[in-house]
């Protein structure tokens, strides 16, 4: 079973950041979970976590400790977790303040939490950008995210006549 | 920074699965990768998995929406694909458009036709085109719609050129023609009569100037040239065109400037087959039916389909019949009243649908054409009630004339360049297939059941003698759901059939036939009709019934799924 909830682990983050944290904050992430799970005996020496940054991995902590506690979602229950993720894009009032930060940090809690896959968090970063893209031109997003038009000519001329055609109806 | 277009795919497809079509479609139209990655997601949305093997699209009305006349269509799969640069060839492409008929939703279709012309220039290749009205095109819908007619006309005529150039080889169109172009040069036809006075009503207004597509705007004047004819292949298109197959529903499209239709379809190098349908004419168009279409093109129109021919001239009837050379599959109806006027069909040197594979009829029909003439070739016959599938007695019509169709070789498949049997089960070996339409809701339950006594007896089944009924190995019934003894009618024929292998039971058009279907054929009535195929009728292998087959017999015994 589980080790005691009080058991401190030590993480370092890509700028040599370290950190401690109760062992079950840090198991919302099913990456370390499974380290951890590989190690039996206790380390002193901290888990290098290369791809995350300190702020970053702050910033992750500060949501795996809000959510301590909270039943991980299991394999099984994917398939229909996928569904309703799909119909929804709301977001818990706590979670909707805690992802309210500049968009460079956005993109970095989603990278980290793809990487330290933590479900839950990479949801809220994923609806976060599709509610950033809602309701938006095309125009609008791309200032939105830097994204550069690399269209030929005559895919913009189809592109503007689409436009067209949609318009007003 | 982290933008976006640095994210793993993967990131960005989760990202993408919680996005509306909206904003799938928005994103999509930033750059090229993103284009790639949104429109398989856009068009996984409309239910479109492989776009590039079979692309169908339905126009549709928002969720709830009030008015009739106007039709959702701004983030529909066509959007979509107007934008999918990925996407280059389309091997099947179906396009079904819900028509009311009234100006407004008339405008907003051609728009919807202009974004289809222009969806379809981008492509590389297009495989099969269809594309399907869902209107009945009358006088009454082309007043209101005036030059919108013409409008819709030059744009589908437009399509047709561009679909040709993107190598298209089959072309079907359904109910597109809603009255080609005004026929000034013919002015003693009524039609010429009728397009003078709304060209009065409707030219003298100026066009409202309301901003949108400059050649949309509903009140155009008739341009010049008004015989562009029905569908013109234009030149270049027209030569190298690779057009093997053209199916063309045509109700009104039977005027003289369709000559240029003709000749542009003669022309057509690669072209090998034509159905046409035709849907009612008066005389003197039946006249300029055989003149301007039938005649010229017979050597190419391979299927023909007449639905309510009730005012072909019966001076022209064996004209008529003589034409059709070619054609191997053939619908035709003939309401009830007109039967006894027909001369009958005795050949006179020239032979009278020598190749005809399937026929579709109603019992007159048949037995007119059938009865003297040996039809080897045929090998699907479908029985429809007489006139159309509402009047006569189907069942007591069927059963005398099967008795006179003389016995057919029944080695030869039933074959059609476009439309393979689909009825057909693919491993019951050589032989006919013939469908029963029973009708739908002028057979009365009396009416019903003394057919059924009469011809299920013994005694009429042995005077018959052997009949083209011995040769059948697949027997379809159209069935109208609502008789509740339906399933014991169909008990009673067993005996009939010697060679039947399978039967299979369909819908008679009736929307709610679910329903419908569960309350008749119930688990009891399905499983006591297995039971007496297998006692009676020990050819019978297999039933099917909407979505179930039943195997019978000594191949296996119990439910296939």
């Amino acid at each position: 079973m589980a080790a005691p909830a009080t058991q401190q682990i030590k993480i370092r983050c890509n700028d040599e950041k370290e950190f401690t944290v109760d062992r079950d904050v840090l198991e919302r992430s099913v990456l370390i979970k499974n380290m951890l799970e590989d190690v039996t005996e206790q380390q002193d020496a901290p888990i290098p976590l290369p791809n995350v940054s300190g702020p970053v991995m702050a910033k992750v902590l500060e949501y795996c400790t809000h959510h301590r506690g909270e039943p991980l979602p299991s394999a099984d229950t994917e398939q229909s977790q996928d569904e309703t993720r799909k119909r929804t894009t709301d977001i818990s009032e706590w979670d909707q303040k805690f992802i309210t930060v500049d968009q460079e940090m956005l993109f970095e809690i989603i990278l980290a939490a793809n990487y330290l896959d933590i479900k839950s968090l990479l949801d809220v970063g994923c609806k976060t950008v599709a509610n950033m893209i809602k309701g938006k031109t095309p125009e609008e997003i791309r200032k939105l995210f830097n994204i550069v038009n690399d269209f030929t000519p005559e895919e913009e001329a189809q592109i503007k006549k689409e436009n067209e055609w949609a318009e007003d109806r | 920074m982290p933008d976006p277009i640095n994210l793993p795919v993967e990131l960005l497809l989760e990202i993408f699965s919680t996005l509306s079509v909206n904003c799938l479609l928005a994103l999509a139209k930033t750059s090229r990768q993103f284009n790639s990655l949104c429109i398989p997601f856009f068009f996984s949305r409309h239910g479109i998995s492989d776009a590039s093997t079979n692309f169908e699209y339905r126009s549709y009305k928002k969720a709830g929406q009030q008015n009739q006349d106007i039709v959702y269509w701004k983030n529909d799969a066509l959007a979509g694909l107007a934008i999918a640069f990925d996407l280059k060839s389309i091997e099947e492409f179906t396009c079904v458009f819900n028509d009311y008929g009234t100006p407004r939703s008339a405008e907003v279709r051609i728009r919807h036709y202009w974004k289809l012309l222009w969806t379809i220039r981008r492509l590389d290749r297009v495989g099969k085109v269809t594309l399907r009205f869902n209107s009945w095109d009358t006088y009454e819908t082309w007043i209101i719609t005036g030059n919108l007619a013409l409008q819709r006309k030059q744009v589908i005529t437009g399509l047709f050129n561009v679909c040709l150039q993107k190598g298209c080889k089959t072309f079907h169109i359904d109910h597109c023609s809603l009255f080609p172009e005004p026929p000034l040069a013919y002015p003693k036809s009524g039609v010429s009569r009728v397009l003078h006075a709304v060209k009065r009503i409707l030219l003298p207004r100026p066009g409202p100037d309301n901003g949108r597509h400059p050649a949309l705007s509903p009140y155009q004047p008739f341009p010049n040239d008004h015989y562009v004819g029905f569908i013109p292949l234009s030149g270049p298109a027209r030569k190298t065109s690779q057009l093997q197959h053209l199916m063309i529903s045509c109700p009104m499209a039977i005027y003289p400037p369709c000559s240029y239709w003709t000749h542009s379809v003669l022309q057509t190098p690669a072209l090998t087959s034509l159905t046409l349908s035709i849907i009612g004419l008066s005389p003197d168009l039946w006249e300029m039916a055989f003149q301007w279409l039938i005649v010229p093109l017979k050597s190419k129109l391979i299927e023909l389909s007449v639905i309510d021919c009730s005012k072909l001239p019966i001076g022209s009837f064996i004209d008529f019949l003589t034409n059709l050379q070619a054609v191997t599959h053939l619908t035709i109806i003939l309401p009830m009243s007109r039967v006894d006027q027909y001369p009958p069909l005795i050949e006179e040197g020239k032979p009278i649908l020598p190749k005809l594979v399937s026929l579709s009829a109603n019992p007159d029909w048949i037995t007119l054409l059938c009865a003297a003439t040996p039809r080897p070739t045929l090998t699907s016959l479908k029985v429809v009630p007489r006139g159309s599938f509402s009047f006569g007695r189907p069942l007591g019509d069927l059963l005398p004339t099967l008795s006179k169709l003389v016995s057919p070789s029944p080695t030869s498949p039933p074959s059609h360049p476009l439309q393979p049997n689909s009825e057909q089960p693919k491993d019951l070996g050589p032989g006919i297939q013939i469908t029963l339409d029973l009708g739908s809701n002028v057979y009365t339950r009396d009416e019903f059941q003394e057919d059924v006594r009469k011809y299920s007896s013994p005694t009429y089944r042995t005077a018959l003698g052997p009949t083209m009924c011995d040769h059948i190995t697949h027997l379809v019934i159209r069935v109208p759901a609502f008789r509740d003894n339906t399933p014991d009618v169909i008990c009673n024929f067993f005996g009939w059939w010697k060679t039947l292998r399978c039967i299979t039971l369909k819908d008679n058009y009736i929307s709610e036939w679910e329903k419908m279907f569960a309350l008749v054929w119930t688990e009891e009535k399905i499983e006591k009709l297995v039971e007496e195929a297998r006692v009676h009728c020990p050819s019978i292998t297999s039933m099917a019934f909407k979505d179930r087959t039943y195997a019978i017999g000594a191949v296996a015994s119990g439910e296939l799924q």
